[in-house]
Order: C-alpha cells, then sequence, then structure tokens
C-alpha cells in the first residue's frame, strides 16, 4: 500500500466520522493554541528585550568598573558585586583604558540621579546625567532631533531624550529647545539650587542615540563633572573628584568587542557589553520560552489522552473491516500504518487549526496590547516566528501518531480469522 | 496437471477454556492447477477451517500447508499477506464488503493493498463488475445492494488480482435458490482457476464440480472424484 493511498484512506476514514474527529482535532487545537500563545509570548518578550540593546551604538558601548578581587575568589563581571567590593576608577585608568587597542574614546561615568525641575512644570523629575566628552560631541551632534551642539565642554546646556521631553515637558522636540531647566541633588532639599544649576536645553536626543545603558540627560563633561562635584553626593557611591564607579568606552569597531573586553579582563577591569548582555537575555529567555513551552504543553497532552481513546474505540469499531483488509492481503505494517496515519492526520488538523488560533489571538492581544503598553509600533508582545508555526504543528502530528501507536499496534496484530469468520 | 495447493496431516485444534476442541484433524489433500472441487459437511466438520488454513488466514496446530511446493509455515506475516494479496481470491458467506466503500471501492480494494496506481486500478476494477453484471452500480455501497449483487461485488473483489486460487466459504448460503444458482452460474465461467467451494449443501457440491470431498468431524470421509 503507497503513502499516498494510506493517507487518503486514512483521511476518508476519519471524514466518515467527522463529528468525533473534530471534537478529538479540537483538543489538540486548544493544546496548540495555547502553546503557541505562551511561546509566542516568551519569543515577543526576548524580542522586545533584545531590541532595547541590539542597536549599533550599544554594541560599540562597553561599561567597566573594577571590583577588588580576592584570593581563591573568582570576580564576577556584570552586575554581580556588592558596593564593599568597589574599587572606584580613577583619571589614571581611564588614561590606561584608552591605550587598550580598539579602543576609540573613554570617558567617565558620572553616575548621577539628579532632580530636574523646569518652569511651568508641576512636578520636578529624577533622572540619570550623564557627560558627554568632547571627542564625542560629533557624533552626537548627529543624533540629535532638534537644536544643536553647545560650544565647549563648560557650556551650561543640556540634551534631553525625545521620549523624556514628549512625556515630561509635553512638547514637540524644536520647542523644547531653550527651555530651562534646573538640577537640584537627590538627597537634598528643592529650592537649594544657584544659577550654576540652570541649564539651557542646547538640543533632543532621538531614541538611536542612545547605548543600552539607559536615557539620561547629558551635559558638556566639563560642566558635568562641576555638577557632580556639587550635587551628587551619595553616602556609598565615589563621588570624589577624579573617582569614578564606571567608565564608558567606545570600540572602533563592534566586531572587536569581545577582543577588547577579554584585554580590559586583563588590566583587572570587569567590563560590560552589550553582546555579553544578549548572551545572558539569550540563556534566560531560552528558560522561559521552555516554562511557556511546558506550561503550553499540558493542553496538549491532555488532548492526547483523547486521540488515544479515539483511535481505541476506532480499533474496535472496525475489527471486521481489519480482518477483511488482512484477508485481502493488507500486511500488519499497512494496518498500523493507516491508523497512525489516522491519528497524525487529527493531530495535523488540530495543529493547523491551533495554529491559527493561537496566532490569530496573539494578534488581537497585540492590537490590544500596543495603545495599553505604549509599545513602540514594530514591537510585538506575542511573536508567532516559522520555527514557532512549524514545530507546534509537527510536535502536534508527532505526538498524535505516540498516542495513536498502542490502538495502531492492536489493529496490525489482529488475527484476520477472528475477525471474518462470523457475521 | 500440476498441483497447486497440498495438505499434509493438517490438523488444527482450539483451546477453549479448559477444552481443546479439535476442529481439523490431519487432512491430507492435494488439489491441482485449474481443479474446482466442493468441500461438504455438517457444521463443524471443519471445512471452513480447512479453507482459512488453505487461504493463509490461519496458521494450523501441526502438520502442513504446501502452496506450489512451498510450505506456508516457512513464511513470515509478511510473506503470508503477500500470498493472500497475490494467490487466493476470496468469497465469504456473508460477503465481507467494506460497508463505508462503494461497490468499485470495494472491488479496487487488494489493488490498493498491492500498490497499484490509481487509474489501472480503476479500470480493472470497472471490468469486473461490469463481468458480473453491476456496471451500474458501482458507486453504490453495500447497504444499497440486494444480497446477490453483494456477492457478485465479493467476487469480483476475489478475481481483480487474477489469483490462480478462489476460496468460496458457504458463497450462496445467505442466498435465495433462483440467486445461489445465478451465483454458480458466474463462478462456472471462471475457467483455468483453482476453485474451492465448501458448502453444507451436498446437492449444490454435485452439481457443480467434479470432484466433492467430504468431511466429517475434522476429517477426510469421501473424497470422490467422477
Amino acid at each position: 500500500m503507497t503513502a499516498g493511498d494510506t493517507v487518503a484512506m486514512a483521511w476518508a476514514n476519519l471524514d466518515r466520522r467527522k463529528g468525533r474527529t473534530a471534537l478529538t482535532a479540537a483538543g489538540v487545537m486548544i493544546g496548540v493554541a495555547t502553546l503557541v500563545l505562551m511561546v509566542s509570548l516568551g519569543i515577543g518578550l526576548k524580542l522586545m528585550t533584545v531590541k532595547l540593546f541590539d542597536t549599533e551604538e550599544s554594541l560599540r558601548i562597553l561599561r567597566v568598573h573594577r571590583a577588588k578581587a580576592e584570593p581563591g575568589k573568582k570576580t564576577s563581571g556584570g552586575f554581580s558585586f556588592g558596593m564593599d567590593q568597589i574599587v572606584p576608577i580613577t583619571d589614571k585608568d581611564l588614561d590606561d583604558i584608552r591605550k587598550v587597542p580598539g579602543v576609540a574614546a573613554a570617558w567617565p561615568q558620572l553616575g548621577m540621579y539628579l532632580r530636574v525641575a523646569s518652569d511651568g512644570i508641576k512636578e520636578s523629575m529624577t533622572m540619570p546625567v550623564e557627560a558627554i566628552p568632547p571627542e564625542e560631541e560629533r557624533r552626537f551632534a548627529s543624533l540629535l532631533a532638534a537644536g544643536s551642539m553647545w560650544k565647549g565642554p563648560d557650556e551650561q546646556s543640556c540634551f534631553l531624550p525625545r521620549e523624556f521631553v514628549e512625556t515630561w515637558l509635553k512638547s514637540k522636540p524644536e520647542e523644547a529647545v531653550g527651555r530651562k531647566v534646573t538640577f537640584s541633588g537627590f538627597f537634598q532639599e528643592e529650592g537649594g539650587s544657584s544659577e550654576k544649576d540652570v541649564f539651557t536645553v542646547a538640543g533632543v536626543l532621538k531614541d538611536d542615540a542612545f547605548s543600552f545603558l539607559g536615557r539620561p540627560i547629558y551635559v558638556p563633561l566639563g560642566t558635568g563633572l562641576s555638577l557632580r562635584e556639587r550635587k551628587a553626593s551619595h553616602p556609598m557611591l565615589p563621588s570624589k573628584k577624579g573617582s569614578y564607579l564606571f567608565a564608558e568606552l567606545r570600540i572602533s569597531d563592534p566586531r572587536q568587542a569581545e577582543s577588547v573586553a577579554a584585554r580590559l579582563k586583563n588590566l583587572g577591569f570587569n567590563p560590560l557589553s552589550a553582546v555579553e548582555l544578549l548572551k545572558k537575555i539569550n540563556i534566560l529567555f531560552f528558560v522561559v520560552e521552555g516554562i511557556m513551552a511546558c506550561i503550553g504543553a499540558i493542553g496538549l497532552v491532555v488532548s492526547l489522552f483523547g486521540i488515544a481513546n479515539t483511535m481505541a474505540m476506532a480499533v474496535l469499531e472496525r475489527t471486521r473491516e481489519i480482518g477483511i483488509m488482512k484477508a485481502l492481503g493488507a500486511r500488519n505494517g499497512d494496518i498500523g500504518r493507516l491508523f497512525l496515519a489516522e491519528a497524525g492526520a487529527i493531530g495535523a488538523l488540530g495543529g493547523l487549526v491551533g495554529l491559527a488560533g493561537g496566532a490569530l489571538t496573539g494578534k488581537l492581544l497585540n492590537m490590544i496590547a500596543h495603545p495599553l503598553f505604549d509599545l513602540p509600533e514594530n514591537v510585538n508582545l506575542f511573536h508567532v516566528s516559522f520555527w514557532l508555526a512549524a514545530g507546534s504543528v509537527l510536535f502536534a502530528v508527532v505526538v498524535s501518531i505516540l498516542a495513536g501507536w498502542l490502538p495502531a499496534r492492536r489493529a496490525a496484530r489482529m488475527e484476520p480469522v477472528a475477525a471474518v469468520r462470523y457475521e | 496437471m500440476t498441483e497447486l495447493v497440498r495438505t499434509d496431516r493438517l490438523t488444527r485444534r482450539y483451546v477453549m477454556g479448559e477444552n481443546v476442541l479439535s476442529a481439523l484433524d490431519g487432512v491430507t489433500l492435494t488439489f491441482e492447477q485449474g481443479e474446482v472441487a466442493v468441500i461438504v459437511g455438517r457444521s463443524g466438520s471443519g471445512k471452513s477451517t480447512l479453507l482459512q488454513l488453505l487461504g493463509g488466514l490461519d496458521r494450523p496446530t501441526s502438520g502442513e500447508v504446501y502452496v506450489r511446493g512451498k510450505r506456508l509455515a516457512e513464511t513470515t506475516e509478511d510473506e503470508l499477506a503477500l500470498y493472500r494479496r497475490q494467490d487466493v481470491g476470496f468469497i465469504f458467506q456473508f460477503f465481507n464488503l467494506v460497508p463505508t466503500l462503494t461497490a468499485l471501492q470495494n472491488v479496487e480494494l487488494p489493488l490498493v493493498l498491492a500498490g497499484i496506481p490509481k487509474v489501472e486500478r480503476r479500470r480493472r476494477a470497472a471490468d469486473l463488475l461490469d463481468r458480473v453484471g453491476l456496471g451500474g452500480r458501482r458507486n453504490h455501497r453495500p447497504g444499497q445492494l440486494s444480497g446477490g449483487e453483494q456477492q457478485r461485488v465479493a467476487i469480483a473483489r476475489a478475481l481483480v488480482h487474477d489469483p490462480p486460487l478462489l476460496l468460496a466459504d458457504e458463497p450462496t448460503g445467505n442466498l435465495d435458490s433462483k440467486t445461489a444458482s445465478e451465483i454458480l452460474d458466474l463462478l462456472k465461467t471462471l475457467a483455468g482457476k483453482t476453485i474451492l467451494i465448501v458448502t453444507h449443501d451436498r446437492g449444490l457440491g454435485e452439481g457443480f464440480a467434479r470432484r466433492l470431498v467430504e468431511l466429517r468431524d475434522g476429517k477426510v470421509l469421501t473424497d470422490d472424484r467422477r
């Protein structure tokens, strides 16, 4: 019996019992739809997170810090260190970092969180404030949505992120240029600011001006350092002149990120790159997707009992038909394959409809989620990839075939003489 | 004539709880190619069991069935299925048609199992239905056909793969006398095949074949050739 005839006969048999086939396939459909929805949520969340880090800018920026090395204890990269383990980065360290091949520029990270207020805006906001060194000014100038680059490193000017302008100032980027903002210390009472703390908005930065390290307000390096001396008095964080918690550095070629990171490690620094972070994110989301898939698969596994039951019933009902086929020369394998094809077809039918159902539900939820969570247009909470689509249907078919295995084996081993002996 | 099928001390016993029922007990018979024979006997004489063993539907408890000199006991399950598919055509008392298939689909079923392409098997099945006088009822399902028509479909199905051995188990047992006579007339036209008909009706046997084998209690009582 050819594969084509087996499939055609299996389909005809299922078609004859439409109601039962539909009910059994409905179980698979619900299982696959749940599976698709859960895994697509995992994929969507991963893509959303990756998009934040996987920008050209993120791949060119490294952040380094230095932790105390304890004998016999491995120093860790990333965020896993205690404040008591920090060794501040000095200006000399910055010079050492600049000498590493592949490093285009290095500058201190101010690590400031300041309150920012503006005329006509009731609520002040706490924002990270960072500095742009002179060698980075040209690059930032090309990333302005409105305004222009300040004239020198000691100018009382700042760049605001566009999103911040739109949500806090509630104005368009070009309208924000020229406005005054006042910084005050995170732990200081409001009103304790002088003229030195009043900055003019020189420009508004586009979203892609930012790296995975956040979306701070930028000030010129000279002004920023002086602001830091006056305002950033955190009891646990280094805020002295020439002493920093982190340094940021720009690498000339993103492909060199890993080699630069390795060299920095040799110098005793702990580098954190977007590439490294992406690797960790991918591992984390691999686990998340696995858990999502397991939860989704529970529904599918339950539906398999339905398939096994349907197939077992079919074998009992069709004992005579099986006997006739065997008397006419069907091999055990022909009968077994016929029943497996029927189980597989139920899986394929339920899988395809379930995939469509899951994908459509995901699309609907995306439409609801976009305005609700203010998601960017090209970002989806539920993302059905080709591999998820193909994999879920294939999985449904394979597990359905497994569910039909025992009934099919029973049918295949049926004695023909017992089936055709009596009416 | 050349020997087609031979049995040697063929025995089939069934274990039913603590009892052992001997359905066939040491039967030795030879059937030549093209020979037509009728096997008669009362209910329980072992005639249907003999037919099932000859057709490879069942395996003997002891003794042998030889087909063209080859022991059926030596064959694997798949080889036995191939033997049934290529060499044997079965006609049953209760027709044993698949109720969900049309007459044409029932007739082409052995060819589907043999992997014959659709166009070829459709042509052969349609020809056979024409030959048994059911050309106009190809698309009827068994439930829409009379008993006689169903048996004609079963005969067409038994012949569609052109087997050398035709085994008919009470082919007229479920038909009225007129229809039974028509079915027997149809079987008489199948010259060249070895036809073994099992019946409880001795009169039918005497009128149909030159050889009459009578079984009683699983043993050969008489084997008359006229």
